[in-house]
């Protein structure tokens, strides 16, 4: 058993969720490990298909009917989800986990005004009156930075642009103080600037209260912006973590490797791109061996027989490649 | 490649505008500028890139050069015809040179059809083309092209990945031989590591077949990659227009600047740019467009004039720009690049 500092939030351990019944069953997500200290933030990155979502749906009790956990441990504050009844996970997850989901219309009821719909929260979970709840929700609202915040409780979300109806989902999400905040592709849905105000809130709010925050993304620039470690996913798996920084300027995975080339800049950058060639195994039909050797500039027979261990790298990086040490010495992507 | 001096699109103060109807009636009840007096040109063999936020008129320009809104005014030029005057038939002439690639792979590609059929569709209108004999090579040609295997046609667009339908929303296009594709946001719902290869894929194409691409996106990056102009919009209008390298150094519109600052970028620390500047607000409704500069509710630099007077673009440091106060950004702006 590993040792974890004192102040480790969330600890996820070998988790694998299985999709599907008895005969097209496959594993979307396989031996996923991380930990998340509190005020922390991490990026789980990846493109789709690649584990990401439903990693965050396991830790939020939020997987659809036809999955299920089949193995592994999601420690979160001395508790394993795992193992606690559903109703339990429910319960933290709604006052000590919060989600920020990718589009802000559906996470939302359309037929309650906003202030219902958040005042409820106050008056289920603590337990306020009427008045108290609302003043409540008020306040959660303008810390969203909602101007006229009162006012604009008794509106419907269909009222609000996407930006303002994705500050109410992040109120919502805050609303109770979570100890830990996820979220899921929480700006995929928004133009540039509103992007900007979007990922600027969260930062400030994971400022001011020390939360923690498990951002899914499959936009490398976003991680980048937020978050001080990243894991990168490729085909239900971890096969590169690590400080952002590290692991950008120097990718010890082939796959990161590939995907640092293979976006412009706002740069000049003539010629073509370095794509990476082929596509996400369907995950059905995982390659034998490393799942990313079909598609991998550096692959050599054991590639394709015996799979990479993630394994250490130095102090606080680990990466899923027999040549991960070759890798990481190649000259820094450009 | 034989490059005429004349540009092969060109567009001239368009206009379009959506009728707002409500009630029994329904009357038209106002009006929305979808585009607002906008003009450009793309030279034969290059490509303009159109950037800005939802509602800022993009699609909409894209879908009056392919012929699917009807402007209100303003001439639409193609290798110095005018579309917009031409007869039903002339029109269908030209539009055989216009194709159109679609931002969902998804929603773009019937599903009831087989790629064969599908990138066959076109022939049907334009059955002079492709004679009927050669049709199955010709797709089997035109599969193999865009990087399918041409084995596949018979397959339906569920069978396949988000990259490989837009590569079949490619190769439709292509079949028509067209001279000019217009690019809806063609690579924001693909992976990034697809992204790549569908960038490069039309990157070989134009210079193979000397195309010519308007190419609207909102990612940054991706415009600066392919373009060799650019054009910025907002509420309808363009706010700066010119060569791509002047404008991504030294953005001369606070929008633009706006826009380059906010853009994430993979590797932040390795870029020096303007420290970022977030907008206040949010876009106002096109139904009712500010007064005076259409961006000045937004803009930092606001002052006075800018709400009573509306910037027309002008000639500034080697680009056009629709800011009192150009000059100001221009000179304040520290330059995008390599620190």
């Amino acid at each position: 058993m590993i040792t974890r500092p004192a102040d480790t939030l969330l600890s996820v351990d070998s988790l694998a969720v299985r999709f599907g019944g008895n005969e097209d069953a496959f594993l979307a997500v396989e031996d996923v490990s991380f930990d998340l200290r509190a005020g922390e933030t991490l990026s789980l990155l990846g493109e789709s298909g690649s584990g990401k979502s439903v990693t965050a749906q396991a830790i939020m009790a939020l997987l659809p009917r036809n999955a299920a956990i089949t193995s592994g441990r999601i420690v979160f504050a001395g508790e394993d989800l795992v193992s606690l009844p559903r109703s339990r996970t429910r319960d933290l997850c709604g006052t000590r986990m919060g989600m920020v989901f990718q589009d802000p219309l559906t996470a939302l009821n359309p037929v309650f005004t906003v202030g219902d719909q958040i005042a409820e929260l106050f008056r289920v979970r603590q337990g306020l009156d009427r008045r108290a709840a609302w003043l409540a929700a008020a306040e959660v609202v303008d810390a969203v930075g909602i101007p006229d915040a009162r006012r604009r409780l008794d509106a419907y979300p269909h009222q609000f642009s996407g930006g303002m109806r994705q500050r109410l989902v992040i109120a919502m999400a805050i609303a109770l103080k979570p100890r830990l905040l996820i979220a899921d592709e929480p700006t995929t849905a928004l133009d540039v600037t509103v992007q900007a105000q979007i990922m600027e809130l969260i930062r400030d709010l994971q400022r001011e209260t020390g939360m923690s925050l498990l951002l899914i993304t499959h936009d490398l620039g976003v991680v980048a912006d937020v978050t001080d470690r990243v894991a990168v996913m490729y085909a239900g798996r971890i096969v590169e973590t690590g400080p952002v920084r590290d692991v950008y300027d120097n990718p010890a995975h082939p796959y990161t490797r590939g995907l640092m080339s293979s976006i412009p800049s706002l740069e000049e950058s003539p010629g073509l791109l370095a794509a990476i060639p082929g596509m996400p195994p369907n995950p059905k039909e995982r390659p034998s061996g490393c799942p990313f050797h079909p598609r991998c500039a550096f692959a050599r027979p054991v590639c394709s027989v015996e799979r990479p261990a993630l394994r250490a790298m130095g102090d606080r990086r680990k990466a899923a490649c027999h040549f991960a040490e070759e890798v990481v010495r190649l000259d820094p992507v450009s | 490649m034989t490059r005429s001096p004349e540009p092969l699109l060109s567009i001239e103060d368009l206009r379009v505008s959506f009728a707002i109807r409500s009630g029994f009636l329904r009357r038209t009840k106002a009006e929305v500028r979808g585009v607002d007096g906008v003009s450009f040109s793309v030279m034969q063999g290059k490509t303009l890139g159109i950037v800005g936020e939802s509602g800022c008129g993009k699609s909409t320009t894209a879908r009056a050069i392919i012929g699917l809104e009807t402007p209100n005014s303003g001439a639409i030029s193609f290798a110095g015809e005018r579309i917009e005057l031409a007869t039903p038939k002339r029109r269908r002439q030209l539009a055989r040179h216009i194709q159109m690639i679609y931002q969902d792979p998804f929603a773009s590609l019937n599903p009831r059809k087989t790629v064969e059929q599908i990138i066959g569709e076109g022939w049907l209108v334009h059955p002079d083309l492709v004679p009927e004999s050669e049709r199955k090579a010709e797709t089997a040609l035109l599969m193999r092209r865009v990087g399918l295997d041409p084995a596949l046609s018979n397959r339906f667009p569920h069978q396949f990945s988000g990259g490989q339908r837009q590569r079949i929303g490619i190769a439709r296009a292509l079949a028509l031989r067209p001279r000019l594709l217009v690019c809806d946001e063609p690579v924001s719902a693909l992976d990034v590591s697809v992204q790549a290869q569908t960038l490069n894929l039309l990157a070989e194409l134009q210079h193979e077949l000397g195309l010519t691409y308007v190419f609207i996106a909102h990612d940054l990056s991706v415009v600066r990659h392919v373009s060799d102009t650019i054009a910025v919009m907002y509420l309808g209008r363009i706010v700066e227009t010119g060569p791509i390298g002047p404008i991504y150094a030294r953005p001369a519109h606070p929008y633009t600047l706006a826009l380059m600052s906010a853009a994430p970028v993979s590797r932040p620390w390795a870029v020096s740019r303007p420290s970022r500047i977030v907008l206040k607000g949010e876009l106002p409704s096109p139904l009712a467009p500010p007064p005076g500069c259409r961006f000045h509710t937004r803009c930092w630099m606001a002052r006075a004039r800018c709400r009573i007077e509306e910037p027309k673009l002008r000639e500034v440091a080697g680009r056009k720009t629709a800011c009192h106060f150009a000059e100001e950004v221009v000179a304040e702006a520290a330059p995008i690049g390599t620190p």
